[in-house]
């Protein structure tokens, strides 16, 4: 089952969006953090401020009872001795109330605690901050202890979080929004290119190029390369079969021919006359029927290539002596390796095939094998091939000598399939340059474990 | 009747010889579209029969080029290649007619005639020539509705007679169409033609031009 991803516009909407929220939410957080503790500090400052001022008092013998609401605000403060007797007090603070809520700290020394309104006889719910400084007086160490609600610093930061609970989310919501546009904004001519694409159905058009962003267009030029591509191997198919088709052709017609007329006046055909020409005929449909599997055979031995150890000299050797014929000279040195020896029999027969269909007089075999590869080359002294036709030799169904009559060649698909053969061991075929006649060397590739085989064809 | 064909395939195209010649056609062969060219432009043919991949010349080629030199000859075309595309390109480059190969022969000789006669202007393949009818068809030479039997070459001096009724013909003409170029034989075989033709017509049928030719009776 092929499992479907989201489209890329929300995956990467989806992506951009979470990124903000978990930014937003963080600075969010810290902000709020921030803010509270800066409150919280704010309010350290005021009530150390207040506990310097009476320990201050204390220290130069003017401490009463009940603390002069002159000087700074006294706000809620409470002295307490060393035994935790409650030796003064600012005004207003109810007697029951005790601010010494946790121990005091050593002399010289100041702590702060945050402690629920409730244990400093506070009803109104909010948390109290409480200073504590103690210092040494002539009477023994004494505490002062100062409180103040938080009330004030829980409200705006309360505040601040709802604030930001619901603009984040909002704001998320916006960034989310505009990231969808932007990303649908510049995938849409992806989807332009696809409709482009989805529209092709005649072999010369193309997706317009030149009018995207680079990467786009790139792709643009690399799709058009891979139609160029494609178009031309249908192309090649066509004029394969056309040229197949061709080859086919015309020997059905001449047999056709011949026996329709021969058929139409019987008594004026020379019957044996007309069978004699009629095989020929029937010999070049047979010859054309064995190239064609052959190339088949090799096409399709590209991907079951049965190679095993040849000793090449010997299979060559083997091959020239069914030829008998006294034209062909060979100088074969030793050469091993690994092929496949049927279509190794077709390379050898073709090319020797095709020298002795073009010879004079002269043909020569010469098998070298050296440390880089190994080397056959077949030469007849027939005529020379063109600079021009080098390549074209070796193209389906092409035959130089045109104005030959078509009966003593071959279908004109002999070099395609001897080429087809080295390539597929590897190795290569091509026309030697000579000054007298023409020379096909078929070179092949010594790989260091001795194989002419191509690892992946192996 | 004189037709050309021009063809590499050398064994195709002398069986369409043999077929054409017993028909009582004259056949040249040419095997390149060079040697065709120059075939088509040098003699005067009732029809071209020509393979369009040829050595040399191609059919296209060969083609085009007798339009241009302004010979109007009809020209049936041969083709081994797959295609509508082929078949238009030969029509649009001034062929006739059209044939894939391979072809049936009897089909190849009606088409020739068709395009004879529709060269000639005519809506049937007969011929008629005062009580004189030749079926070109059926190759029957009918005289007053009776039936006389002529030989393959006596039929073709009559059709090319009878195709100029009326008029003078040259003895130089009726060899040129009748015998194919490869004939060195002595003027005089046409008289013997001649000579047999009035025996099976009747004396009169045909008339000696002192130092012209000869004329067929059109009554």
């Amino acid at each position: 089952m092929i499992q479907r991803r989201p489209s890329l516009r929300v995956q990467v909407a989806g992506i951009a969006t979470a990124i903000v929220a978990v930014t937003l939410a963080s600075t969010g957080v810290f902000v709020t953090h921030w803010m509270r503790t800066s409150l919280l500090h704010d309010a350290d400052m005021e009530l150390s401020g207040q506990v310097a001022y009476v320990a201050q008092l204390t220290q130069v013998g003017e401490l009463s009872s009940i603390l002069a609401a002159s000087g700074p605000d006294t706000g809620q403060v409470q002295v307490v001795t060393a035994r935790r007797v409650v030796v003064a007090v600012s005004p207003g603070l109810a007697t029951t109330t005790r601010l010494d809520v946790f121990d005091p700290p050593p002399v010289g020394r100041v702590s702060a605690r945050t402690v629920p309104g409730g244990v400093v006889g506070s009803d109104s719910g909010a948390d109290y901050r409480v200073v504590a400084r103690t210092v040494s007086t002539p009477i023994g160490p004494l505490t002062v202890y100062a409180a103040s609600s938080l009330h004030a610093v829980n409200h705006a930061v309360r505040m601040l979080a709802l604030g930001l609970w619901v603009g984040l989310p909002f704001l998320t919501l916006l960034a989310g929004l505009g990231i969808w546009l932007v990303v649908g904004r510049s995938l849409s001519p992806v989807e332009q290119m696809r409709r482009e694409v989805a529209a092709i159905y005649r072999p010369e058009q193309r997706i317009s190029a030149g009018v995207r962003a680079i990467e786009l267009d790139r792709l643009a030029t690399t799709m058009n390369d891979l139609l160029d591509r494609v178009d031309q191997a249908a192309a090649t198919r066509r004029r394969f079969l056309a040229d197949a088709s061709h080859e086919l052709r015309s020997p059905l017609a001449s047999a056709r021919t011949q026996l329709e007329v021969g058929l139409a006046y019987p008594a004026a055909t020379d019957w044996p006359e007309t069978a004699r020409e009629v095989m020929v005929d029937i010999e070049r449909l047979q010859a054309l029927a064995g190239e064609l599997l052959d190339l088949a055979r090799v096409e399709s031995s590209e991907r079951a290539l049965a190679p095993e150890p040849v000793e090449l000299h010997e299979l060559i050797g083997d091959e020239l002596a069914r030829y008998a014929d006294p034209r062909i000279a060979a100088d074969l040195a030793p050469a091993h390796l690994l092929a496949d020896r049927r279509l190794m029999v077709r390379l050898v027969r073709n090319l020797v095939d095709n020298a002795v269909r073009h010879s004079v007089s002269v043909i020569t075999v010469t098998l070298t094998s050296t440390a880089s590869g190994i080397r056959l080359r077949v030469w007849n002294d027939g005529p020379a091939i063109q600079p021009s036709d080098r390549e074209r030799v070796f193209a389906a169904f092409t035959r130089l000598d045109e104005a030959r009559t078509r009966d003593d060649g071959g279908a004109g698909l002999g070099l395609s399939i001897a080429r087809r053969v080295c390539e597929v061991h590897g190795g290569t075929l091509t026309v030697d340059e000579c000054t007298v006649g023409a020379a096909f060397v078929a070179t092949f590739p010594i790989s260091p474990s001795g194989t002419g085989v191509p690892p992946a064809a192996a | 009747m004189r037709v050309l064909v021009v063809d590499d395939e050398v064994r195709l195209a002398s069986a369409i010889q043999r077929g054409l010649q017993a028909e009582g056609f004259t056949v040249d062969l040419a095997h390149t579209g060079t040697d065709g060219l120059w075939a088509a432009t040098e003699h005067k043919y009732d029809a071209v029969v020509l393979d369009i991949m040829l050595p040399g010349l191609n059919g296209y080629r060969v083609c085009a080029e007798l339009r241009t030199r302004g010979i109007d000859t009809p020209i049936l075309m041969l083709t081994a290649k797959d295609g509508e595309f082929d078949e238009a390109e030969a029509l649009d480059t001034g062929a006739d007619d059209f044939l894939s190969k391979p072809f049936s022969y009897v089909v190849l000789v009606a088409r020739l005639r068709a395009l004879v006669r529709r060269a000639r202007g005519r809506a049937t393949s007969d011929l008629v020539a005062g009580n004189i009818t030749l079926q070109l068809g059926a190759r029957r030479c009918l005289l007053a509705g009776e039936q006389v039997s002529l030989t393959a070459r006596e039929f073709a001096v009559l059709e090319y007679l009878a195709e100029h009724a009326g008029d003078v013909v040259a003895k130089r003409d009726i060899l040129d169409n009748v015998w194919d170029e490869d004939f060195d034989g002595p003027d005089n075989v046409i008289e013997v033609h001649v000579h047999a033709l009035r025996r099976k017509l009747g004396a009169d049928a045909i008339e000696t031009v002192r130092g012209a030719g000869y004329r067929l009776v059109d009554r």
